[in-house]
């Protein structure tokens, strides 16, 4: 009788933390197409393949990626963190304000860290306390945090940062870029933590099924604000570097950054229904993205067209992914 | 192999059959869900279907209900041969187990959704709520029909999406467990409302894990064991241990009497003093002893389950206290009480208490996920191990721990539910609904699991809405009713009638 049972079983994958299951979840073709993609740009554009160009897009790339890390984890647990951008943008032009007004670098850069934690920290309470709809609260988060950010870059007019701070973000390691020496130790650093550690797996188990997870002792409620402390203290991070980067304050700077976010993380292997992401993914899904971006210019495409692209993508991917979590239902 | 022949049942003639299938088989990839199952249904009876989980009642309803085509054989209707598509646009009217209602639509309009009587081009309200309230009284229901459905109990909104089908008029209609969702007194009204449709001409097929309903208002029983039909049986003076033996294959054998001298000396593990919260339940006092298992039992609306679900602190409680061991909790959170050595199965295993899509492995170790790390890094192949363990000591039926829930017959994930929830060796163990949904093998299992738990001197409290259950299992019975403690019960009064005295108010 037991044989007959277990005979009837359908044999089933083997299944991993992380989702081996899904769109873009298996890092392998993910990096598969991205080559591909650059083959094929290498191939038409002379100018494609050049040392300085490949450069300024991985360049690019190490920054943003510094903002998914947060972003990816908030996800993982079926929440999403909208006010990146904003976030991105303030803590960036928040370091340059103090550094104008004579603060040493560290201390200014810490106390604009703070008030992104801070942010973070408000988005994650309201969140758990209050059981708010994280899309909607951190829109307004968002739109908050943008306005503070434009009152920045009013008082500072078109003022440069002073040198010092412009020079921070071509700091080099090992004569690489110092934020994509980052990002590879990063990237590794998640390969370990999705696969190894328990507070991944709590993450996970919340993005399925936050009853079940409430049922087992898991900490749902710390685990959630620490995520979204991390996404915003990431997103600031990368603000600081991209606001050296531009040397100037920028109103535009960092707009529409969370929408590629939700694009590169669900290419990547998250899903908007919880449950699994994988920073690895989130990382090849943001250099596709440039490829992509970076081939329009090669072709000559208005930039104009830039936004219709990502928000094409962004609708293909998230339709995909609800595909997807129906038929896996 | 040869195609069994029908048990020919006796009154039922061919003219007088109004479904019939031959050698029904339906597999999806390589589960064969059924394998050449035949039988019968007369026309104008009560017709139990009868089975554990997994062994084809669901697909077998589906067939007739004309959602799904069957791989092989045929379905007749009134002796003609059908397809999948005539059948769903047909004579037949299914409820199914989940609920499928518009809870922000008031119950008149739940019952007539898509028929609405009109008049003119517009929907004829005073005509839709006197035919609904016509409904309602048929059925001995104290319903305003102009009540919106989701203010109304769980129970309710089952008997009105059951009337819903009853409205259409079908002459064979379908009850997927529609007593699974009620109470004692709800299930009885329903009960009734089958014998007045069974009167009326209607053929009702019924599937039911309740065996006391089935022997009450059947008039045949067919039995599925393992995706093939067994045997259908007339209900003639056959008794629940004839249907058990065919269902599993086997006796259950019978209940040694607990031995409860010992217990009286035992030390109280866990105690509730005071416990109340605000509309919901007041004043509750329980002791529970090393080794003793006390049954918890309340009729739907007595607050029962939001008493459970604060012990937990899942909704905590707004005033009074709890002790294990003598000491006093002084947070009541589930990390916290789980810390202390607490553990709760959750009543309803879809909702919450499995992760579906993650392995047995997985759902085994989620509640002792820090026990089974170093330095924050899970050790796997311990989880690993665990699992094995955990599918060997409760027989769950899965290739190995790789498997999904979401892959496993009801019984199989509650099993594995049952694993998790005892996964971190707790001293107070807090079971809801242990085996609901579930077949009568795997509930004997999780009986002897919980027994087994309790004689190593553990203290078990056990909510079930299944009486007989309570009284298999539990030392003693306490009983609440309008969200207070009502009595308690043990030894030799520990009976089914004291039981429900004290739970509906005659005492």
């Amino acid at each position: 009788m037991m044989s007959q049972q277990l005979e009837q079983i359908t044999p089933v994958r083997r299944f991993r933390f992380g989702g081996a299951r899904g769109f873009g979840s298996n890092v392998l073709p993910l990096a598969l197409v991205t080559a591909a993609v650059a083959v094929f740009l290498a191939a038409t554009q002379p100018n494609f393949a050049t040392a300085s160009n490949l450069n300024s897009v991985l360049f690019g790339v190490s920054i943003e990626f510094l903002a998914i890390i947060g972003f990816t984890y908030v996800m993982v647990m079926r929440e999403i963190d909208l006010s990146v951008g904003s976030v991105f943008a303030l803590t960036g032009m928040l370091t340059g304000t103090l550094l104008v007004a004579d603060w040493p670098f560290w201390p200014a850069a810490l106390v604009a860290l703070g008030v992104a934690a801070l942010i973070g920290f408000i988005n994650g309470f309201l969140v758990v306390r209050f059981n708010i709809n994280s899309l909607m609260l951190t829109i307004g988060t968002m739109l908050l945090v943008r306005g503070l950010a434009n009152v920045l870059a009013n008082s500072l007019g078109g003022q440069t940062y002073p040198r010092a701070f412009r020079q921070f973000a071509r700091t080099d390691l090992f004569d690489i870029r110092i934020t994509i020496v980052v990002m590879v130790v990063a990237v590794l650093a998640a390969w370990v933590f999705q696969r190894q550690s328990a507070l991944f797996r709590k993450m996970c188990f919340i993005g399925e099924n936050v009853r079940s997870a409430v049922l087992h002792g898991i900490r749902v409620g710390r685990i959630k604000i620490l995520a979204f402390v991390l996404s915003s203290v990431t997103a600031g991070i990368a603000g600081i570097f991209t606001a050296s980067r531009i040397t100037h304050a920028d109103t535009q700077m960092g707009m529409g950054l969370e929408f590629v976010m939700v694009t590169a993380a669900i290419i990547g292997g998250a899903s908007l229904y919880g449950g699994r992401g994988d920073l690895r993914g989130s990382a090849l899904g943001l250099l596709l993205l440039a490829l992509v971006l970076n081939g329009m210019i090669m072709f000559d495409i208005e930039p104009v067209f830039q936004q219709f692209v990502i928000g094409a993508l962004l609708i293909a991917t998230v339709a995909f992914d609800t595909v997807l979590n129906r038929r896996a239902k | 192999m040869t195609i069994a022949e029908p048990v020919r049942v006796e009154g039922a003639r061919p003219a007088g059959t109004i479904l019939e299938l031959r050698g029904v088989s339906k597999s999806y990839g390589a589960v064969r869900a059924l394998r050449d199952v035949s039988f019968r249904v007369a026309r104008g009876e009560v017709h139990a279907i009868l089975g554990e989980n997994g062994a084809g009642k669901s697909t077998t309803l589906k067939i007739i209900n004309g959602e799904i085509e069957p791989d092989e054989g045929e379905i007749l209707l009134a002796g003609a041969a059908t397809r999948a598509r005539d059948r769903k646009s047909g004579d037949i009217a299914m409820v199914h187990q989940e609920l499928a209602v518009f809870p922000n639509m008031s119950v008149a309009e739940n019952i007539f959704v898509g028929r609405m009587p009109r008049r003119g081009g517009r929907i004829d309200f005073p005509r839709l709520h006197a035919r609904a309230a016509e409904l309602l009284r048929l059925f001995g229901l104290q319903i305003d029909t102009r009540e919106i459905l989701g203010s109304l109990t769980p129970g309710q909104q089952q008997i009105v999406e059951i009337l819903r089908a009853v409205e259409s008029d079908a002459s064979l209609l379908i009850l997927d467990e529609p007593t699974s969702g009620l109470n004692n007194h709800e299930a009885e009204t329903l009960l009734s409302l089958i014998q007045r449709l069974r009167d009326g001409g209607h053929t009702i097929l019924y599937v039911s894990h309740r065996l006391q309903e089935v022997l009450e208002i059947a008039d045949h029983v067919t039995v599925l064991r393992d995706g093939q039909f067994v045997e259908t049986l007339r209900n003639e003076g056959i008794g629940e241990d004839d249907l058990i033996r065919r269902m599993v294959g086997r006796d259950l054998g019978p209940v040694s009497a607990p031995d409860t001298a010992a217990l009286a000396d035992a030390p109280v593990a866990f105690a509730v003093r005071g416990l109340s919260m605000a509309g919901q339940f007041q004043d509750m006092q329980i002791e529970v002893r090393k080794g003793e298992i006390v049954g918890v039992f309340g009729l739907e609306g007595s607050g029962a389950e939001q008493f459970s679900q604060s012990l937990f602190g899942i909704v905590p409680p707004t005033s009074g206290r709890m002790e294990l061991d003598g000491r006093p909790v002084r947070d009541i959170s589930p990390s916290a009480l789980m810390r202390a050595g607490m553990a709760y199965l959750n009543g309803n295993r879809k909702e919450a208490g499995l992760y579906m899509e993650r392995s047995i492995a997985d759902n085994v170790s989620a509640p002792i996920l820090d026990r089974l790390s170093r330095w924050g890094m899970v050790d796997r192949r311990q989880v690993l191990d665990r699992a094995r363990e955990d599918i060997r000591r409760f027989a769950v039926r899965v290739p190995g721990p790789e498997g999904l829930p979401k892959q496993l017959s009801g019984g199989n994930q509650q099993k594995v539910m049952v694993s998790a929830c005892l996964a971190n060796d707790p001293r107070v163990i807090i079971l809801n609904e242990p085996t609901r949904g579930v077949d009568v093998g795997a509930k004997a299992e999780v009986h002897d699991a919980a027994r087994a738990e309790a004689a190593q001197g553990k203290a078990v409290l056990v909510f079930s809405s299944d009486l007989p259950e309570l009284l298999r299992l539990a030392h003693r019975i306490v009983v609440m009713r309008s969200r207070r403690l009502a009595g308690e019960v043990a030894g030799q009064a520990m009976t089914e009638e004291a039981v429900m005295a004290l739970a509906a108010g005659t005492r």
